[in-house]
């Protein structure tokens, strides 16, 4: 590594430490899934150039704008497809988390109403949202009282103001 | 044998606030306020206890990057002149109160300021850790770690998530010689999996909400009142919801009493400019001093004088009332439990004394109580009630945190929701750099490292929070847009052999956080076990 020069051991007194941009884009396709709780999640994507000119090299030099881009979530046999605005990179989508995997789907609806994928993601997950007695034999009816009570102080707890 | 424990838990944390290039700096006020305010008041009040005999426990979390800031010399220096500056004005006080009824309360806040002034340089010699330190030794208070830079874990690829993780453990084995034995999930922010980090760490338990717990599966026997086990072995508390209502909740939480101090009527704001520019900031804008002369009064702004002992002798009130409702909580729950409950009690460290000013009497007086008074209910820490009951259930908890409505959208919403774009592609590079560049030296070993620090920085869960609760908005953007700036310019710079000494050097001064840091603990494991976000 002797290509790199060693640190200064002190700085020129005018140093100005230069203002910093975010990239706006990072030109890749790419779609990631987010959960901010058990009836939402959040989705960004970014879709790059190379995968638009593929897109419009397969369905034709058009397709692109007649097309609409569109995210489809499936959970078990359930799907739901939700158009989006064109100009959009992130979108909340409001869809009931349960036991089971929730994939989503960026892509383009052609006008024969074909979905076209550009970009997939999977969430695995379990999320409690009631409690879960099972058949064991522990839980007696007090049990599930003496929980249903501490959940609802739980849920009557309002957010501090003090922080 | 008492019927059942107390958990108390303070966690006390700031982000890392350190600005060298400027002389006076509006946020590291952040510091000054809460460590006069809080910490040390604290401190000196766990001293006092353990002086006079009175048996107790407590745990305190304390974050790395606090711990890091009350070691670093130049906050130390600056905290210093901040409280001389602050003994200057109480002085100034007591002469423009002479004839007026505040100075009776002028003449106390330059006694307390004046003692925990002679507090910090004479006994904790400028650094509160030598305390802990002691606080340490007696095995009253048992000190937890918390992530690294406070990063809000269940958003994050296990890498980045076991980096936070790894170097909290680190720091907290440099500054205590010791492994700490469990952790404060920053924001109590628990998704299933991040306890085998946990575990590889050797941290033996951490807390989750209560619904983390109760919605866990199977759901928990004993509600939030014993431990439960994650299948790996990791130990989890789950929070009380009484217990936290009446010192959090907004509405009927203690702090709001009417005796108690008023934080937001403040000399700095009320006094005319010329008067108080000394100070306020340089460029004049107001700030709290945090000398304050009214109580809370009512639900207006009509306020009337503090009244000290009024307070005292309602925090002495309300310490009673909490300490009555736990003995009556434990008592309740022996009837059906097959052990000793534990009730867990976790607080933000701030909350006492610096939004709440009697918050630390309130704790001493219960603290007091609890041992002169009673024996149905005792303190405890984590690590003795497991010790005590060594089995418990085995339990997958959920997700949950403690922010509002108990999920994740505190952190995850419109006004921050643009970060993790960034974030994730920061720590995907991260983990690039140091998967394929495992062993280097001299400027690149500190380029990565620094880059490692940055990513670190950028992950804070205040940056978050602070944009949803629209309070120091540009401040945490500029935060996070220089972190991660810096970040990106390093890995480029890296990646294309253009890494510029000078600039390295002024970044490498600025955040001078971790100086061990080991970047190859971002090497990449081929272990996705988030399952709060997709394939990352």
């Amino acid at each position: 590594m002797s290509q790199y020069p060693t640190l200064p051991s002190s700085l020129p007194k005018d140093y100005v430490e230069p203002d910093y941009q975010l990239p706006s884009r990072y030109l890749e396709t790419y779609l990631v899934l987010m959960v901010r709780d058990p009836e939402c999640i959040f989705a960004y994507w970014e879709i790059s150039p190379v995968t638009r000119s593929e897109f419009e090299q397969n369905y034709g030099r058009e397709s692109w704008e007649n097309s609409r881009l569109a995210m489809r979530i499936s959970r078990g046999t359930e799907q739901n497809l939700f158009e989006l605005d064109e100009a959009a990179t992130n979108w909340y989508f409001h869809v009931k988390i349960s036991n089971q995997s929730l994939l989503g789907e960026l892509g383009r609806i052609l006008p024969d109403q074909t979905f076209i994928v550009l970009a997939s993601a999977r969430l695995d997950l379990t999320i409690g949202t009631n409690p879960c007695f099972g058949t064991n034999r522990l839980y007696r009816p007090e049990h599930r009282q003496f929980l249903e009570k501490t959940l609802a102080k739980r849920q009557q707890e309002t957010l501090s103001s003090y922080r | 044998m008492p019927q059942g424990y107390l958990l108390l838990l303070l966690h006390a944390h700031l982000p890392f606030i350190r600005h060298p290039e400027h002389e006076d700096f509006l946020e590291e006020r952040w510091f000054f306020e809460a460590t006069l305010e809080t910490y040390l008041p604290l401190l000196e009040m766990l001293e006092n206890l353990h002086r006079d005999g009175v048996d107790f426990s407590l745990t305190l979390s304390f974050s790395p990057t606090l711990l890091t800031m009350f070691s670093d010399e130049l906050l130390q220096q600056r905290l210093q002149r901040h409280l001389e500056k602050l003994l200057e004005l109480t002085e100034k006080e007591i002469k423009r109160t002479k004839e007026r009824p505040e100075n009776a309360l002028a003449h106390m806040y330059r006694e307390r300021i004046s003692g925990l002034y002679h507090y910090y340089l004479d006994r904790c010699r400028k650094n509160p850790l030598l305390v802990l330190q002691h606080l340490l030794s007696t095995g009253k208070v048992e000190l937890i770690t918390c992530a690294a830079t406070h990063g809000f874990l269940p958003f994050m690829r296990r890498e980045a998530a076991e980096a936070q993780i790894a170097t909290a453990v680190s720091t907290f084995q440099q500054y205590f010689g010791q492994t700490p034995p469990g952790l404060w999930l920053p924001e109590c922010a628990y998704y299933p999996g991040i306890e085998n980090i946990l575990d590889k760490y050797r941290l033996k338990y951490f807390f989750v909400d209560t619904h983390g717990l109760l919605y866990g599966n199977p759901a928990p026997c004993w509600g939030v009142y014993s431990p439960v086990q994650c299948p790996n072995g990791v130990a989890v508390f789950g929070r009380d919801p009484e217990s936290s209502k009446q010192v959090w909740s907004k509405e009927e939480g203690y702090p709001g009493d009417f005796t108690y101090r008023e934080y937001y009527r403040d000399i700095g704001w009320d006094l005319p400019l010329d008067y108080i520019r000394p100070y306020i900031h340089p460029d004049g804008i107001r700030l709290n001093t945090g000398i304050k002369y009214h109580r809370i009064t009512g639900k207006t702004n009509d306020k009337e004088l503090y009244d000290p002992w009024a307070a005292r002798e309602k925090a002495a009130l309300h310490a009673g009332n909490f300490m009555f409702n736990r003995q009556k909580q434990v008592e309740y729950l022996s009837s059906f439990m097959d052990r000793a409950p534990v009730i867990v009690a976790p607080y933000d460290a701030e909350l006492f004394g610096h939004w709440w000013f009697e918050g630390p009497i309130w704790l001493e007086i219960l603290l007091r109580k609890i041992h002169y008074d009673q024996e149905t209910l005792k303190t405890i820490t984590p690590s003795r009630y497991l010790s005590l009951y060594p089995e418990s259930q085995v339990i997958q908890p959920s997700f949950s945190t403690w922010g509002d409505k108990g999920y994740y959208e505190f952190w995850l919403n419109g006004s921050n929701d643009w970060i993790y774009r960034h974030l994730h592609k920061a720590a995907n590079y991260m983990v690039e750099l140091a998967t394929s560049l495992p062993n280097t030296e001299g400027i690149l070993q500190r380029a990565l490292q620094q880059a490692a620090r940055e990513l670190l920085l950028a992950q804070a869960s205040d940056w978050a929070f602070i944009m949803t609760a629209n309070t120091t908005i540009n401040y945490a953007r500029k935060r996070t847009q220089d972190h991660l700036g810096r970040f990106f310019k390093l890995y480029h710079d890296i990646k294309n052999n253009t890494l510029d000494p000078t600039w390295l050097q002024a970044i490498a001064s600025k955040d001078n956080i971790f100086p061990e840091i080991d970047y190859g603990l971002y090497r990449q494991q081929n272990i996705n076990d988030s399952r709060v976000v997709s394939h990352l």
